[in-house]
């Protein structure tokens, strides 16, 4: 279907999400506003039709294949238009007090006040049946949401355009043209683009997928490998599973070669820009002011060698870089210039320091953990294969080991103004977060944690949906928590000038 | 400004690990009618859907799967709003509002009205018959934010002007 978008994005990207100046625009979006604009209405009766069309598609289909009787169809309709009439009987906007207000809804009802301040973008949208009914949808997007938070499906094309003007019509900030010199963050070498390949996380997908068709074909895959070697022979069996495995990490490198080949980060003013890939070149650019947290990630075998990778959590990214919310900002490189790296992209120094570790009640948890998981699989192999089973005691061992190692991942501190929290068995993960980025603060406890006295604090960023987990201190003592929390909720309102300096 | 709501609720002493003198105040007790209303409907539900399910697929007299599922089903439906209802606190300071609820998760959630992005009052069907009044707020944090659920309507829609005038002062 042919559409015009006609959007107007008052740079989504440098809009920033937590803290920084901000003009008080809504004078003069009321001042603005004042000459001939309604600032308050209904949305247009065209809704009228626009509201019943998805309804009315499949209805006209059924009617025509003669489904349907002409009667139930009229019944129908009369339903939808009657719904449509009293929806837009109920539905009212208006702009007031810096806000605009979206009132809905008949049994249940709805209002929402969205604060012009935070409104980022508001697209006039006129697709084809728009355009037959001559009116405009308006899409208002907020800073770091979703495309939800407001929507007025019709509006008389030129009431739109005014509303997006009153809506938008405060303090555009110019871009910041300082012309410095594009620095160098990061340069990866090939040799260490072949260890990230041989180290990375596709090895283990690999071995997942084994797991997997162990899963389903269950013995037959057994049976398969027991009776390889009657067929090609010991020598061909081991053959089979060392081509199985170069394969895997044949996959794993170049995978990762063609992705992150040649590697560079820039910082170029006030954004970062990633050039990568071998055979598609690749050119990423990341303001610095959506970068709202990092994360150090080092797996297993990484650890080993002291190798890591990071990644930045970005916000709100519905414009411009296509709605990602998570940038590599270092594929694979040494531990310290990992940290580097990160005191360099956020401005602060000594990051990597020392954490403090999680209360011994933490090991304990993680301990029980390990001992029920064991007992399960040990009275499931009792069960299943007899006497042999009790062999799955023996899982205790590395079992201890995982406890251990999970409860050492465990670690929280800070540096000045930034929030460090670790945990992780596999892989284990720091997240670098400067306090003035924390939009909200929680603190949760289950019933086992409460019985031992922890309790996870939540650091909540602004983040699209989707970037996976988030940034918490994992099991920490429940007063402890309780302090971080109500400590950093009086930072978040009021940033200490000392600190962030 | 802490005071906004304070007709009907009044502090109460701090409760476990609170580090903070926070004003924490419980919900409108209309709001526990509301989950009874609900937890029955749904206990209802899963009983008779259990006493059909055993009466088709034949697995067991219907008579006792009802008495199996009812049974505690109604424990819970009578006893979980009440706990909720208990644990249920909310406590609006100067600069943040404060949410702690839970029965088996416990969560203390604090939203900064310098990080509020916007505020919806909701109601349902039963709240409107019970006359209270849901409140949404939205940060830039994924997902919804806070929920304050069994406000008296009034109470609500001043306290969504409220924040959103906050929200507006405090942010930067």
């Amino acid at each position: 279907m042919p559409s015009v978008c006609a959007s107007t994005s008052r740079r989504p990207s440098e809009t920033l999400v937590s803290d920084g100046p901000k003009s008080a625009p809504l004078e003069a979006a009321e001042a603005g506003a004042a000459d001939d604009l309604i600032l308050s209405g209904r949305l247009h009766p065209a809704v009228l039709v626009l509201w019943p069309l998805p309804q009315l598609v499949p209805l006209a289909f059924l009617f025509a294949a003669g489904t349907v009787s002409p009667r139930l169809v009229g019944g129908v309709l009369l339903a939808v238009m009657a719904a449509g009439v009293v929806r837009w009987l109920r539905f009212r906007w208006r702009v007031e007090r810096g806000s605009l207000v979206v009132e809905q809804g008949l049994i249940a009802r709805r209002v929402r006040t969205l604060p012009l301040e935070r409104i980022q973008r508001v697209d006039v949208v006129r697709r084809l049946r728009h355009r037959l009914l001559g009116v405009a949808e308006l899409q208002i997007e907020a800073i770091g949401g979703t495309s939800a938070e407001g929507k007025l499906d019709a509006l008389a094309v030129r009431d739109a355009e005014r509303l997006r003007a009153a809506l938008l019509g405060h303090g555009s900030v110019p871009p910041s043209q300082e012309d410095d010199p594009d620095e160098l963050l990061v340069a990866t070498r090939p040799r260490l683009l072949l260890v990230a390949g041989l180290t990375g996380g596709r090895v283990g997908v690999v071995a997942a997928l084994l797991g997997g068709v162990d899963q389903m074909f269950g013995e037959g895959w057994m049976r398969f490998f027991g009776e390889l070697p009657t067929q090609i022979g010991m020598r061909g069996t081991v053959t089979a599973i060392a081509l199985l495995v170069v394969v895997a990490f044949a996959l794993s490198v170049s995978a990762t070669v063609l992705v992150s080949w040649d590697f560079r980060l820039h910082r170029d003013g006030e954004r970062l820009v990633v050039r990568r890939g071998l055979l598609a070149r690749r050119e990423e650019t990341i303001p610095l002011r959506r970068v709202q947290a990092l994360r150090v990630e080092e797996n297993l075998v990484r650890r080993c060698f002291g190798l890591a990778a990071v990644t930045a959590d970005l916000a709100g990214g519905s414009g411009d870089s296509g709605g990602r919310d998570r940038s590599t900002l270092l594929p694979i490189g040494r531990r310290a210039e990992a940290f580097a790296l990160a005191e360099a992209v956020l401005g602060r120094q000594g990051l990597a320091t020392e954490l403090t570790p999680a209360p011994p009640a933490a090991l304990r948890r993680r301990r029980v953990r390990a001992l029920v998981a064991v007992a399960v699989a040990t009275v499931a192999a009792v069960v299943l294969a007899g006497p042999v089973g009790w062999s799955a005691l023996g899982l205790l061992v590395p079992a201890e080991m995982a406890a251990k190692d999970a409860y050492r991942a465990l670690g929280r501190g800070r540096s000045r103004d930034v929030l460090l929290a670790r945990d992780g068995l596999l892989v284990r993960k720091t997240s670098i977060v400067p306090a003035g980025h924390v939009q909200t603060l929680a603190m949760t406890a289950t019933a086992p944690q409460r019985l031992a006295g922890l309790a996870t604090v939540h650091l909540q960023i602004a983040r699209s949906p989707g970037s996976g987990r988030g940034h918490r201190w994992v099991d920490i003592d429940q007063p402890a928590a309780s302090t971080a929390v109500a400590q950093l909720a009086q930072e978040v309102t009021h940033p200490s000038p000392t600190l962030t300096a | 400004m802490a005071g906004a709501l304070s007709d009907d609720t009044e502090a109460r002493p701090p409760v476990d690990h609170d580090p903070v003198e926070v004003p924490f105040a419980p919900l409108d007790p209309r709001v526990r009618t509301a989950w009874w209303l609900e937890a029955a409907a749904a206990a209802i539900a899963a009983t008779a859907l259990a006493g059909v399910a055993a009466a088709i697929l034949d697995f067991a007299a219907p008579a006792t799967m009802v008495l199996i599922v009812g049974l505690p089903a109604a424990i819970c439906a009578g006893l979980v709003p009440v706990i909720r209802y208990r644990r249920w606190r909310y406590a609006l300071r100067a600069d943040d509002l404060w949410l702690r609820f839970g029965v088996l998760r416990t969560t203390v959630s604090v939203i900064p009205f310098s990080r509020l992005q916007f505020v919806d009052t909701r109601q349902g069907p039963l709240d409107r018959l019970l006359g209270v009044a849901r409140l949404v707020v939205h940060t830039a944090a994924l997902g919804t934010s806070g929920v304050l659920p069994g406000l008296d309507v009034a109470d609500a829609e001043r306290l969504r002007e409220h924040l959103a005038a906050a929200q507006r002062d405090t942010g930067v």
